[in-house]
Parts: structure tokens; sequence; C-alpha cells
């Protein structure tokens, strides 16, 4: 019987550029998660944490953060792209859709580029773009992120 | 003036705040942070793995650290502003538990594009600052700031209080 080894997340040289990851999870917000982390991030905007204050201001449901919705898409991405790596800046940040309690998340992301670097020889820069969206197909947040990885070696 | 909330009629392109709160990150933060957003990376809840690591400790997740920055930021502005979108958002240097992270912002930018509306678009860079003056993270965001003449005629209709919520009997 021969020990075999679990998912070991991707390193550098796993990358292919033009791939797309549809990453395993999907996520369905509750309440408390909006709640719970807009008031432990001191974001204390009543639209996360007050269900008539939300409905008053036109929202059929309180509307996620955004902060929230970043950090999860990001998380739920991890185990396919930066497992063994770390972020280095994130642009185009966008919501197109509204995303509410409620609503049931899934996202894929694309590698767009990759390079290495004279600096650190054991590491490699990957440009990935991410899509979050639920699960009726509403795109609610796109991104691209530079990420260093590092290479199996 | 330090007592009161930042509207859209008080900012200036160029302003800067620093603002008044701090948060020190706690290992708490950082494993429920990385673990309830599903990622698996084990630099942030793994003690073990992150030995091994050059920064041989946990470094805080970056997601968690905008989020607190963010936070920061709009707690000086009117309660009812909302965050848009960012354009960039760079990490510096990591954070470790136990620091404590301070923000500080510069107007970019301001954008009245509805002059009848409620609100007008700032886009506002912040710096993130551990005690010991490290440079976290810095983005640059746009967020929709009301207007402080028309929240107040908001108010009076809506039979609410100044904070737009509290309701007036």
């Amino acid at each position: 019987m021969h020990k075999k080894q679990g998912w070991t997340g991707r390193y550098y040289e796993d990358f292919i550029i033009g791939d797309v990851y549809k990453h395993p999870l999907g996520r369905t917000i509750i309440v408390a998660d909006n709640t719970w982390f807009s008031n432990i991030t001191l974001n204390q905007n009543s639209l996360y944490h007050n269900k008539e204050y939300a409905l008053s201001q036109g929202f059929p449901e309180p509307p996620v953060n955004h902060c929230f919705i970043l950090a999860l898409i990001n998380g739920m991405s991890v185990t396919d792209t930066s497992q063994n790596g770390m972020v280095l800046e994130w642009t185009d940040v966008e919501f197109p859709n509204q995303l509410f309690v409620g609503e049931t998340v899934y996202a894929e992301t694309k590698v767009i580029s990759k390079r290495e670097l004279n600096s650190r020889p054991r590491q490699g820069i990957v440009s990935l773009k991410t899509r979050g969206f639920t699960a009726d197909g509403k795109l609610i947040l796109t991104f691209t992120r530079a990420i260093l990885i590092n290479k199996r070696m | 003036m330090s007592t009161e909330k930042i509207y859209f009629d008080n900012i200036q392109i160029g302003d800067e705040y620093q603002h008044n709160l701090g948060r020190t990150v706690t290992q708490t933060d950082e494993a429920w942070f990385t673990l309830l957003t599903t990622s698996t990376n084990q630099l942030h809840f793994n003690s073990d793995y992150a030995l091994k690591t050059e920064f041989k400790t946990s470094a805080v997740n970056a997601p968690f650290s905008l989020a607190l920055l963010t936070g920061l930021v709009l707690n000086d502005f009117a309660e009812a502003t909302i965050h848009l979108r960012w354009k960039k958002i760079r990490a510096i240097n990591p954070l470790f538990v136990g620091e404590t992270l301070y923000a500080t912002s510069t107007i970019i930018d301001k954008r009245d594009c509805d002059p009848i509306g409620n609100s007008g678009i700032a886009e506002i860079f912040t710096t993130g600052r551990t005690d010991s003056q490290k440079k976290v993270l810095e983005f640059y965001g746009h967020y929709l700031i009301p207007k402080r003449i028309k929240q107040e005629d908001l108010c009076i209709k809506n039979k609410v209080g100044p904070d737009g919520i509290t309701k007036i009997l």
C-alpha cells in the first residue's frame, strides 16, 4: 500500500497562461457574515447590520459589505492559486451588481501572465483575473491580482 | 470639528486625514477571518508551517488588513457613506499578529455628478501603517459620500434624527 499525498496547492511551474480554474466551493452568505464581519472591521454603516435601514434605502435585503465580498472571493480562489504564496496587489476591483444576504457565491480565475524574478530565484509572479458570481450567474465582483508564488524546486 | 462626521461638502482635493481609531490584530482575527473566507493558505492558521517561511510567524491576511483600513477610514465619514470600488490595492510589508493598524487618507478627486442629488463621489488614497510606522497597505478607493444639506433635508422629510436612522416620533 502506497502513502499518497493530499492536495499541496499549485506552485509557480504549474500555472499555464490561459488556464481557467473553477473554484470548488460555493458559499451562502448569512446575516451573521455581514453583521459580524462589518462590526469587527469597524465598518458601522447601518446598511450591513440594520435590515430596516437597508429596506428604507431601497434594497430588498441588506447588501453585503464589499470588503467581505472581496475577501471571500479571494479566499475561495486560494486553494487553486495563492496557497503557496502571497498577494502583491489587486487592480480594477469592480462590483458590477449588488450581492445580498441569502445569495450563494461561486468564483473562477483565469491565468493572465507570469514572470520570473531575478531578486527571488525561488519564487515568481503570476497575474490572475478572478470573477465572482451568484448561483444564477449574476456577476458580483471582478478583479485582477498579482501574486508572489513559490517554485516547487 | 473633530466630533463631526465628514460630508461631501466638507472635503477639498488635497485634504489629508489622520483617522483616529487604531486596531490591534489578534491571532483569533487572523485564523477566523482566513477560515471564514474559505482560504487554505496555511501561513495564516498553521504556526508550524509559518515557522518554516521567511517570516517565521503568521503574516496577517491582506484582505483582512484592507477591510480594517476601509473601516477605519469610513468611521470618520457620514454614516450613509458607501464604498463603490477600488482602483488599486498594494501590499507593501507584511503585518504581524499583535501589531496595531492606523490609517491616513488624502482626497485625490471629488466629482459632483448630480448637483441636485444627495451624494457625490470622492476618490481617496489611504495608507495603513502600524504603530511603529511600518507601511502595510495602500489603496485608491471610490466612495459615495452624502451631502450635508441634502442629508438634513432627507432627515426632515423622513422624520429621522441627524444620524439618518433614529426615528423622530
